[in-house]
């Protein structure tokens, strides 16, 4: 079922002067259509500057299209009466936890976006419980928040989303603070979420690898979509990756080398034990 | 012969107890000339208070270090020449800039260092031109992006000509491409002006593929120092540190249970390719 549509999307920002006077327009997405369903783990690549958070703001209204519509089951981002709406059912997380985090206690914070949505506190306590424990930091739920590392920050502004149960989570580069580790355990979670409850993620990253969580990979690049395929095809369009910057994994490079002096391999490996097959 | 020799190190920080724990622990080490080192170990295990050392920024609780022989610790010691030997570059060391324009910003430590103002210079043109953004030279350092302000900070301390540089997190933030030039140019002063070169980073393909010496710390003491693939191919000692193996030592030993046995010595990126490119 589809549940995000975009039609000829296209987002201007003004240029202004000192006396703030309009002087010219900067297009930032340049006609982007595309669908999403209910249920797909989406991953957009692509370079500094190349429209990627501007894109995923415009899923929840909090930039409106220049012309052109983007439509949450069926409300469009215009119509100003479906927002709070939309906005259910669009959990997002920012890069940086430091700008998301409100309250002096982890419970707190956790527990902002469902009072604002006001949620019986009963209901509230139950939920907070839930989304700690599927991040895996239960135990710091009365700890004070400006006393945690910035990965464990991360994941409590990434619990007070979860526990909106929004059908759809946007993931803007949520794991630039957290070490390798914290980095794979936390996309397995959110993996895990997306398989188990046909949550839809739309994940932001600029670690290449992350790539292979994903149902169908977007690389923008200009404020275009230059590429809507599987992650195992996406690394094969050696002129896309040039074109958007991108490098290739570790494991992927040395397939795609090893391939091309005949060994038998297809050039999209990501694992070890991919790569290591074509010696039997 | 060793450059620099550590001997018995210990820290704590005075202003606690008697009791408060040793930030560094009795450690032990030595790097020869041209040596290529990468430190190692999670966060808060001493990383960035050892490299402090090095230059006399921090001074040890008890235990010695010798540059080229000499205590640097001894009362008459030079300290301020010293720091013009070893280069110590902070993580984001373009916060640092402060000069009016790139040029004066790369010269500023060489005129301190005693080159006449036209040496001063004639060496950070050419320094800009080894880094590939002499065209920015007369560009406010503040215009320019993350990664052009990185090299220009690396500039202001490569002209300096150090025998030691050493770098804490250098690529934290850079993106693939700017990462790769930032090690290809380091590895350059490696081998062609015989700098020594130490850095802290958490990425370990980097330090598979660049370093020829590899020091793992852990709560303080010097848990392993060796080769690359001696040190990292150490089970316990990888799970002591919470870090995962390489890729190329994962390939390593997915090889060896198939039955091939890869030369230990060779398994950089290229090496490892062209070993994997001769199994037939």
């Amino acid at each position: 079922m589809e549940n995000i549509s975009i039609k000829n999307l296209i987002v201007d920002f003004d240029i202004t002067n000192e006396e703030n006077e309009i002087i010219s327009k900067k297009r930032v997405i340049d006609d982007i259509s595309l669908s999403i369903n209910e249920g797909e783990f989406i991953c957009i690549i692509g370079k500094n500057g190349s429209g990627k958070s501007t894109f995923v703001k415009c899923l929840n209204a909090l930039i409106l299209p220049s012309s052109g519509d983007v439509t949450i089951y069926g409300m469009n981002t215009k119509d100003e009466s479906n927002l709070i709406n939309i906005r259910r059912n669009i959990g997002m997380a920012f890069q940086n936890p430091d700008n998301q985090i409100v309250a002096s206690i982890v419970e707190e914070d956790v527990a902002f976006g469902m009072e604002n949505l006001g949620f019986e506190s009963e209901e509230m306590d139950k939920r907070i419980d839930e989304s700690l424990n599927i991040l895996g930091i239960k135990d710091s739920r009365y700890s004070q928040t400006n006393k945690l590392s910035g990965g464990q920050k991360q994941k409590v502004s990434l619990a007070g989303i979860l526990c909106l149960k929004s059908k759809i989570l946007v993931l803007d580069e949520p794991t630039s603070m957290i070490d390798k580790n914290g980095r794979i355990d936390l996309l397995n979670k959110v993996y895990e979420l997306n398989k188990n409850q046909k949550i839809t993620v739309i994940l932001i990253s600029h670690y290449i690898e992350e790539i292979k969580y994903a149902d169908r990979v977007l690389v923008m690049n200009n404020g275009k979509i230059i590429n809507d395929d599987t992650p195992k095809n996406t690394v094969l369009k050696e002129e896309i990756l040039l074109e958007a910057g991108i490098e290739l994994p570790y494991i992927t490079k040395l397939s795609k080398l090893l391939k091309e002096k005949g060994k038998n391999l297809k050039g999209n490996e990501f694992t070890v034990k991919e790569l290591c097959q074509f010696l039997k | 012969m060793s450059i620099l020799e550590v001997k018995n190190l210990k820290y704590q920080y005075n202003n606690y107890e008697k009791t408060s724990k040793y930030v560094l622990d009795d450690v032990s080490f030595s790097i020869d000339e041209k040596d290529f080192v990468a430190i190692i170990g999670k966060s808060g295990s001493g990383k960035s208070t050892l490299i402090s050392h090095l230059n006399g920024l921090y001074k040890a609780t008890s235990g010695d270090i010798l540059y080229n022989g000499s205590s640097i610790y001894r009362k008459d010691y030079n300290l301020t020449g010293l720091r013009f030997k070893i280069g110590v570059v902070f993580q984001y060391p373009e916060y640092q800039l402060f000069s009016e324009t790139v040029i004066d910003d790369v010269a500023f430590g060489a005129i301190k260092k005693g080159l006449s103002k036209d040496e001063a210079y004639k060496k950070s043109e050419e320094i800009l031109k080894l880094f590939e953004i002499e065209q920015l030279k007369n560009e406010s350092p503040f215009n320019l992006s993350g990664g052009e302000k990185r090299k220009v900070a690396f500039a202001g301390i490569f002209v300096m000509e150090p025998e030691i540089l050493i770098f804490d997190e250098p690529d934290a933030g850079l993106d693939a491409t700017s990462k790769t030039n930032f090690y290809n140019l380091i590895k350059k002063l490696n081998e062609e002006k015989d700098t020594t070169i130490i850095f802290i980073t958490h990425n370990l393909d980097d330090v598979m593929e660049y370093a020829n010496k590899v020091i793992v710390l852990n709560e303080g003491k010097l848990l392993k120092i060796g080769k690359p693939y001696e040190v990292l191919s150490d089970e316990e000692i990888m799970k002591n540190a919470d870090l995962d193996m390489p890729y190329a030592i994962q390939i390593f030993n997915d090889l060896k249970i198939k039955g091939y046995n890869l030369d230990t010595n060779k398994l950089k990126f290229n090496e490892l390719y062209n070993q994997m490119l001769d199994i037939n």
